[in-house]
Parts: C-alpha cells; sequence; structure tokens
C-alpha cells in the first residue's frame, strides 16, 4: 500500500456560525511530520476538531481527503477505521469503561466481527505499549481517563495512537500542561510510533515538543489560514521572536482571499 | 359477577385455612390499586382471568433451569407450584429445612403459621391480598441458629403458557448467626406474549446476628403483568443484602423493605433496570430504621430506552430513638430515548436528631461527547452505548456480593442490548 496522504484544501470552518478557519491549506504524508504553530485562538483546535469530524464544527468550503477519499463525507467513527486519529487536548473521561475493554472494543471495531483481537496477543501488544510510555499496568483496569491527572491523559491518549496504529495522526496539543519529563515521556512514545505508514500532524504552541519529535516542516497558522511554512528553524525563529513577529511581519504581506460566499 | 369458590389446599391447618379466608375477603373489597404514576386501571388487568388455577407445566422449564449444581438448594416452581426441591446433604444434615410451602404448611404448621405474613401485610393491596387468598404453593427455608451456607439456595419461578394467575410465596427463616444467600428468577419463555398477572411474595426474618442476601431477577415473559413485594426484619446485628434487577415484564411494581428493628441491624440493596419499548417498572425501595446504630445503603441505577417508564421511590425513614444511625440512597437512570421517562423520586422521613442521612437521584441522556471521543477511535455508535450502558451499570452490579448473580444480571443486560440492537434503537 501506498504511503498516506491527508490532503486539506482551502478549507473553511464555522463554529456556531462564526467563521474560524478562513481557507487553510495542508498535505501531509507518510513518514513526515508538520508541526502547526500559533498564537492561542488562530483555528488550530479548529483544525483538529474538524478533521475528525466533531459535530460542533460546520465545514463551509473546501476539502479534506485522505488517500483521495473524501474526509468529509464519513462520520467520525469511519473517519477513524479509516486511518484518521486525534490526540485530544481534553480528552474525555468515560465512567465504568476500562480503558482495556474500550481499547479492545476499538480494535475489534476494525477488525472481522468473527475475528476479534486475541485475549493474548491484545494483552502483550498494550503492556509493551504501556512499557514505552512508563505507564503503570494497572492502568488498563482504570476507568478511561476518570481521575486521571492531565499527564495521565496525554499518555494514554498516545498510548491509543500505538495500538491502533492510524496512518495520519493528529496530535493536539498533546504537550501543553506537562512538565517537561512528561514531555519527553510522550515524544519518545510518538517517536516510537514514526515510520513511512503513518504521517504526524503535531498541532502546538510552544516549541519544546519539537526538541524531540524533529519536524519535516512547520506552518504557522493566523487568523484561520497558514501564513507561513518552512523547516524546523521556522519553530526556533517563532522561539526567539516570538507571535508578535508573526503578527507584525507575516500577516501584513499575506494576501487574504475572499470569504466564500 | 358470580361469587367465586373459596381456595382450600388440603389438609390445610386451620390457622392458615382461617387466614386465607379473611384474605379473601378484603381482596374481595380492596379496589384496583391507585398508584400516582401508574395509571393500573388503564391495564384492565381484571380482564385476566388470573384467579383460575393452572396445573403446574414442568416440561415447559428449560432444562438448564431444572438443576443448580453449584447450590445448597434448588428449588424449581411451574405456574406457582413446586416441581422439584433438592437440598444439599450436608446442609440437611446441618438442620436447613427447605420444602415446598404448601407441604410445611401441613407439617410444620407452627412455624409458618408464625412467620407467613407476618412481614408483608395482606391489605396491602388488591394483588397482595389476592397473593395471600390464592398462593397453593411457595418455599419455606429456615437456616437453624449458628449455621452458615457457603452455597446460595436457587429459586426459579416459571412462568408457563396456560397460566392466567401466579401467587408464590417464599419464607426465609435465618436464625440467630446463621447465613444464607437466596437467589430468586422470575422468568418465562420470552417469546410468549400472553396476558399473566404474577403476584410474588417474599419475606425473609433476620435473626439476631444473622446476614441474610437476596437477589431476585426479574425476567418475566412480555404479557406478564407483575407485583413482586419483598419485606424483610432484621433484628439486632443482623443484616440484610437485597440485590434486585427488574428486566421483563410489560409491568413491574415492585419493591422491597427492610425493617431495622433493633440496634446494629444493617441493610443494603443494589437495584438494576433496564427497560424497553413500552415496558413500564414502578419500584419502592424502603428502608425503616427504628433501632439505634443502624445503617442502610442503596443503590439504584436503571437503562431507559423505547418509551419505556420508570419510577423509583426511595425511601429512608428514621424513626425516634433510631439514633446514631445512617441512611442514604441514591439513585441514578441513564435515558438512550427521548420518548423513555424516568422519575426518581428519593425521600428521607427523619424523627430523630442524631443521624446522618443522604439521598441523591439524577436522570440524563448518554453523553455525546463521550460518544464522539469513542467514535474518534473507530466505535460505531451502537457499539459506543452499549460500552456506556454496560459503565453505566457495572459499578452497581459489580457491589452486589454474589459472583453468580452478577454473572446473571450480565447476561440479562447483555440480552436487552442484543434486543435493542435488534430494534435499531441504539
Amino acid at each position: 500500500m501506498a504511503g498516506p496522504e491527508l490532503a486539506i484544501n482551502n478549507l473553511h470552518v464555522a463554529v456556531d456560525g462564526k467563521p474560524v478557519l478562513k481557507g487553510l491549506t495542508l498535505t501531509v504524508r507518510g513518514g513526515e511530520v508538520h508541526a502547526v504553530m500559533g498564537p492561542n485562538g488562530t483555528g488550530k483546535s479548529t483544525l483538529a476538531q474538524t478533521i475528525m469530524g466533531h459535530p460542533r464544527y460546520q465545514v463551509t468550503g473546501g476539502s479534506i481527503t485522505l488517500d483521495g477519499r473524501d474526509v468529509l463525507a464519513m462520520k467520525t467513527d469511519a473517519r477513524a477505521r479509516a486511518g484518521l486519529f486525534l490526540a485530544m487536548q481534553y480528552p474525555n473521561e468515560v465512567s465504568g469503561v476500562t480503558t482495556a475493554n474500550f481499547l479492545r472494543t476499538a480494535l475489534n471495531a476494525r477488525r472481522d466481527a468473527k475475528d476479534p483481537v486475541r485475549l493474548k496477543e491484545f494483552r502483550d501488544e498494550l503492556d509493551h505499549a504501556m512499557d514505552i510510555l512508563s505507564i503503570d499496568h494497572g492502568f488498563a483496569n482504570r476507568y478511561l481517563n476518570e481521575g486521571f491527572s492531565g499527564g495521565e491523559k496525554k499518555r494514554n491518549e498516545i498510548l491509543q495512537m500505538l495500538l491502533l496504529k492510524p496512518r495520519i495522526a493528529v496530535l493536539d496539543e498533546i504537550d501543553s500542561g506537562l512538565d517537561i519529563d512528561a514531555v519527553r515521556i510522550v515524544a519518545e512514545g510518538v517517536d516510537a510510533s514514526r515510520g513511512p505508514d503513518l504521517g504526524l500532524l503535531l498541532i502546538t504552541h510552544y516549541q519544546r515538543i519539537l526538541n524531540y519529535v524533529r519536524p519535516d516542516r512547520v506552518h504557522i497558522v493566523y487568523d484561520g489560514r497558514v501564513v507561513t511554512s518552512g523547516g524546523p528553524e521556522l519553530a526556533e525563529t517563532l522561539e526567539s521572536r516570538g507571535y508578535e513577529w508573526v503578527r507584525e511581519e507575516l500577516v501584513p504581506a499575506f494576501a487574504p482571499e475572499e470569504s466564500p460566499a | 359477577m358470580s361469587t367465586p369458590e373459596l381456595l382450600t389446599l388440603p389438609d390445610e391447618p386451620t390457622v392458615l385455612a382461617d387466614r386465607r379466608r379473611a384474605a379473601q375477603a378484603l381482596y374481595e373489597t380492596l379496589p384496583v390499586p391507585t398508584r400516582p404514576r401508574t395509571p393500573l386501571k388503564a391495564r384492565r388487568l381484571e380482564a385476566i382471568p388470573y384467579r383460575e388455577s393452572a396445573a403446574p407445566s414442568p416440561d415447559e422449564v428449560p432444562a438448564a433451569l431444572r438443576s443448580a449444581p453449584e447450590s445448597a438448594g434448588h428449588v424449581v416452581l411451574s405456574n406457582g407450584h413446586v416441581v422439584s426441591c433438592v437440598l444439599d446433604e450436608a446442609a440437611r444434615r446441618a438442620g436447613v429445612k427447605l420444602l415446598s410451602l404448601a407441604a410445611a404448611a401441613q407439617h410444620d404448621a407452627a412455624l409458618v403459621s408464625q412467620h407467613l405474613g407476618s412481614l408483608v401485610a395482606t391489605d396491602t393491596d388488591r394483588y397482595t391480598a389476592a397473593n395471600a387468598a390464592f398462593w397453593r404453593d411457595g418455599v419455606l427455608l429456615v437456616v437453624p441458629r449458628g449455621v452458615a451456607l457457603a452455597e446460595a439456595v436457587t429459586i426459579v419461578h416459571w412462568v408457563g403458557a396456560a397460566a392466567a394467575g401466579i401467587f408464590p410465596r417464599t419464607l426465609i427463616v435465618a436464625e440467630d448467626d446463621a447465613s444464607v444467600a437466596v437467589v430468586e428468577t422470575y422468568l418465562g419463555d420470552p417469546a410468549d406474549s400472553h396476558r399473566v398477572l404474577v403476584s410474588a411474595t417474599t419475606e425473609v426474618v433476620a435473626g439476631p446476628g444473622s446476614q441474610v442476601s437476596v437477589s431476585a431477577l426479574q425476567q418475566l415473559p412480555p404479557g406478564a403483568e407483575a407485583f413482586l413485594r419483598r419485606r424483610g426484619r432484621a433484628r439486632h446485628d443482623a443484616r440484610i443484602d437485597w440485590a434486585t434487577a427488574e428486566f421483563g415484564a410489560a409491568l413491574s411494581v415492585a419493591g422491597h423493605h427492610t425493617e431495622l428493628a433493633e440496634s446494629g441491624a444493617s441493610t443494603t440493596s443494589h437495584t438494576v433496570t433496564f427497560g424497553s419499548a413500552a415496558q413500564h417498572f414502578d419500584y419502592d425501595a424502603e428502608v425503616v430504621h427504628i433501632g439505634p446504630h443502624t445503617t442502610s445503603d442503596m443503590r439504584a441505577r436503571g437503562v431507559m430506552s423505547g418509551r419505556s417508564r420508570s419510577i423509583f421511590t426511595g425511601l429512608s425513614e428514621i424513626r425516634q430513638g433510631a439514633r446514631r444511625t445512617d441512611a442514604r440512597q441514591k439513585e441514578e437512570t441513564l435515558m438512550l430515548s427521548p420518548d423513555a421517562r424516568a422519575d426518581a423520586i428519593p425521600s428521607l422521613l427523619i424523627d430523630d436528631n442524631d443521624v446522618f442521612a443522604a439521598h441523591a437521584a439524577s436522570a440524563g441522556p448518554v453523553d455525546e461527547l463521550a460518544l464522539y471521543y469513542l467514535a474518534s477511535r473507530g466505535i460505531p455508535r451502537p457499539d459506543a452505548i452499549d460500552l456506556l450502558v454496560r459503565g453505566f451499570l457495572g459499578p452497581v452490579v459489580e457491589r452486589i456480593a454474589l459472583p453468580a448473580v452478577q454473572d446473571r444480571i450480565w447476561q440479562a443486560i447483555e440480552a436487552k442490548l442484543q434486543e435493542e440492537r435488534g430494534r435499531g434503537t441504539l
């Protein structure tokens, strides 16, 4: 199978009738790591949730395709089974459902009903992934995200990514609220999953996670669009010069296109 | 309407025959009960020829239910008649009695007349009076002083295709420091939708220091109109644990009532409900604290789908003198459909001021954000709702001490979920 390709083209999205993304274009392919950076409130999380199909975000123009297939025509669960994954910034707590049971159900949703994942095989894979992320094995029997600390929730998101093996993964602020050790552990987990069959889209406000997961491309988003793209050095420039630099030097130079009718 | 004949059992002792006669007289005078949220008149229960006695039909009882190798004792009733009653040899040697109630009434008239009807008042309502008047058989279990049964005693109430009215009675007597678990199941062929009135009574007499666990799984066939009355009385330091599950029948007016009569007595109860289609459940969970230092903890969780309706009334009553008591109750409902309705009515009646009492109730739909989160991992909506339902009921099911009862409740939940999938309602 050819490597995956997620193509986002001239995407316009509104939240509660208010335009947030205003013509965003981006392509991520297998083996690549893209970082999307930008100040708060510029549409980074909207991009992430729209890719996954959150009901609150209305696409008003543009397209998203995965290997040429129309992602926007699929329901959220079908998108996931097609190979998309979103590590959420604020994962839901799901009372009464253990992490292990949830993961097994998610894996089985990708398989023939007559061929569910074998328990032993599943347990081994889960234990292995938990070891990579320094997660206590007892975690598997805790209710999904219930009472988890911020860092535990983020690690749990990456744990899910390691087990579900998506083709394109979007990590939304996976580093926020974590101390430097936790960032390192999460980043190592992300790094462990890199390969030609996985394209990564890292959405982040800070540059620090990029010290561990080196991006191939960095995109700066401002007011719902990509205002500039570059190599990893762009993240470093941003780190040293701050978002004021984006506002003062990049935005005025950027010619906004017309809003869709 | 012609005056029906009095029911008498052959060789019934005079004292019981007199009571039966009084119950029948009462039954004739009591109207169809009025319950605030359950329109019983509209159900036309009186159109069911429930007074016509049905003979037992043991062949209808599925083979898997006829024996229970893991049990200390096993009783099978068909259409309200005991068709088999087996007691483990070790239990028999320890002095445990497990008998058909009709047989016990002859051989052990003094014991039966002392306890039968001592807790469930005949005048509770018309259908409870009907049970006292028309019962033909039931179960007597006596666990002697200091005897602890390691395995449960299981009782199957099977409703056959020919039955119109079934009135079984269960009497459990735990003597001082005895310990026993009883599991009662009410069931019939799920494909049988003929109308049948089931009025069953279970009484639990818990002597000082005894521990009695009573589980009741209601999986009656879809045409059943059920009235299930359970009452227990716990004496000094005795404990009664209830686990009840309401899954079947068209209508179920059920409940359990515990009297914590003397100091140190305690009770817990766990109730699981799953309503679908047009099922109607009206459940009363009540505890009365009379003795000091008594504790109660009642928890209920229900799932309501389709156009089903549930009413859960929890009452913790603390009488004067029941100082230092601790009474808690919590009722939660998960709504799977906008057309389902659930009323949880917790209440506290407190007549002493040195007590702790708490109650809580809530009802709400499935969390759409949780469904989105599960969908984002590839789980289709019906599977996600399935997971959330199990997750919602799990914490109550898992607090039930008997693993076998947990398993049966999970099986019943599984069957309900399959039914919902078949209807396309998940």
